[in-house]
């Protein structure tokens, strides 16, 4: 069987990720999504991500609702109030440095042809008859469904309360783990440890282990 | 005097659901006048906007936010411990905000950063009137806190605006804070933002060409011109903005 490594929400923080990334070698990684907003360095984590999906075998990156905010931005349909609302701000500082008039157009102006193409590139799900990995799990009342409305962008807390049956493993990020560990019960797996966020770590899945690594 | 009249007018102003009500501000200190609103703390179960019924401003936070600022030692947190009177808090949540209060050695950084927000009241005419209540509770905002973070860094005892102004020497402010929140007009506004400038040596000239790249840019170190940013981009829309600070997802 491939081994795989999940890794979960980075948000913006580059040295958790590389710090990480040194202990997955030989692995065919599956990024969760999330890569960008409210942590401090997103340009330097897309860039780094930019390079593993160059270099490394058959690598998968999902897509999460952060980078559907972000090129959301860029092309209009969400406003700066609501990019700013979800932690956008560090990640337009991160491209443009100082802002000076034009947010978006500076913004957009400043973002590589490459980032956004790779943002653009992300996908929804991952599925083998084992596991779905998708960024916001499935929806319990629908877990057939793989619209992104549900599995990007969908809030699913009953996840976690433990009533569920699902015919295979879910990995999800998106549900932040305040305790820093992230949850693995009752077949659901999420990664969401609070990188970037509240200074938790970023955390890798080892499957078909069933192991964690965290950095 | 809050007399059950009073507790009555609270209750049927508030719209539940509620963790907690507190009242706080002159009338929970028992020096407000006939004429002063009745402040109101609504702890809620989500972000909800502020509201206001009659005479009744209702500011409303989850216990979250409550527990953040207490920790961080903030001056909101610090005004309800020490006057808030619960007027339902059968959930202890005054007791939990004074076990996670940490009182900062002094109110330097909170002048710091009301300082930072000079460049918010930086508006034309035209631009006043496009958000016209919105500017007014600003500037009147940031100079009260800037007072009381002076105040109490200076030995003030208590959050009666009358007794920082005393400590301070202001009293002059009692008249421009007092018009800008009434009047609402652009002469008062702009006495108000001289005033601002003196008490705090700043400028309000921005120098980015639009308020969204001013946000951007504080949000380099400046969290108190962020939310407030925002909340003058949001322009009166319901925007709760410690929402700003939910990372749930």
């Amino acid at each position: 069987m491939e081994r795989l490594a999940f890794i979960g929400d980075i948000h913006g923080d580059s040295a958790r990720l590389s710090a990480l990334l040194g202990k997955l070698e030989g692995r065919r990684v599956v990024f969760l999504g999330d890569y960008v907003d409210r942590g401090p360095n997103s340009r330097e984590v897309v860039e780094i991500l930019v390079e593993i999906a160059k270099r490394k075998t058959n690598p998968v990156f999902l897509l999460g609702n952060h980078e559907v905010a972000v090129l959301a931005f860029l092309s209009g349909k969400l406003s700066f109030l609501e990019y700013a609302w979800m932690g956008g701000l560090s990640t337009i500082r991160s491209y443009i440095g100082e802002a000076r008039e034009d947010v978006r157009g500076e913004f957009a102006a400043a973002m590589p042809k490459s980032h956004r193409e790779f943002l653009s590139s992300c996908k929804p799900f991952l599925e083998t008859d084992q596991f779905v990995a998708s960024h916001a799990g499935v929806n319990p009342a629908r877990p057939e469904s793989r619209e992104s409305e549900e599995i990007v962008l969908g809030r699913h807390p009953s996840l976690f309360d433990g009533s569920l049956h699902l015919s295979k493993l879910v990995i999800c990020g998106h549900y932040l783990q305040t305790t820093l560990k992230p949850f693995a019960e009752n077949g659901i797996t999420c990664l969401n440890t609070g990188s970037g966020a509240i200074e938790g770590p970023v955390t890798a899945l080892l499957y078909p282990e069933m192991t964690f690594l965290q950095a | 005097m809050f007399t059950a009249d009073k507790v009555r007018e609270v209750r049927e102003a508030i719209k539940p659901p509620f963790m907690a009500l507190f009242l706080y501000g002159s009338h929970a200190r028992g020096d407000a006048q006939d004429s002063s609103d009745i402040d109101v703390l609504q702890v809620t179960p989500t972000h909800t906007a502020p509201y206001a019924v009659g005479q009744v401003n209702v500011t409303c936070y989850t216990l979250g936010q409550l527990l953040r600022i207490a920790r961080q030692g903030g001056l909101f947190a610090r005004h309800l411990i020490e006057e808030a009177l619960p007027l339902a808090d059968s959930s202890g949540v005054l007791e939990a905000l004074r076990s996670a209060y940490v009182r900062p050695l002094d109110y330097h950084e909170v002048k710091r950063e009301v300082r930072g927000c000079a460049p918010l009241l930086d508006v034309a005419d035209h631009g006043f009137n496009e958000n016209a209540d919105g500017l007014s509770s600003l500037v009147s905002y940031l100079i009260r806190t800037y007072l009381y973070a002076t105040a109490f860094d200076c030995g003030a005892k208590s959050f009666a605006m009358g007794h920082v102004l005393e400590l301070l020497g202001q009293q002059r402010a009692r008249i421009i804070l007092s018009n800008a929140r009434s009047l609402r007009s652009i002469s008062a506004f702009c006495a108000a933002r001289t005033f601002f400038e003196e008490l705090t040596g700043t400028t309000c000239q921005r120098k980015e060409g639009s308020l969204e790249a001013f946000v951007v840019n504080a949000s380099a170190n400046n969290e108190l011109a962020v939310v407030l940013g925002l909340r003058l981009l949001a322009r009166g829309r319901p925007f709760t903005y410690d929402a700003l600070l939910d990372v749930e997802f």
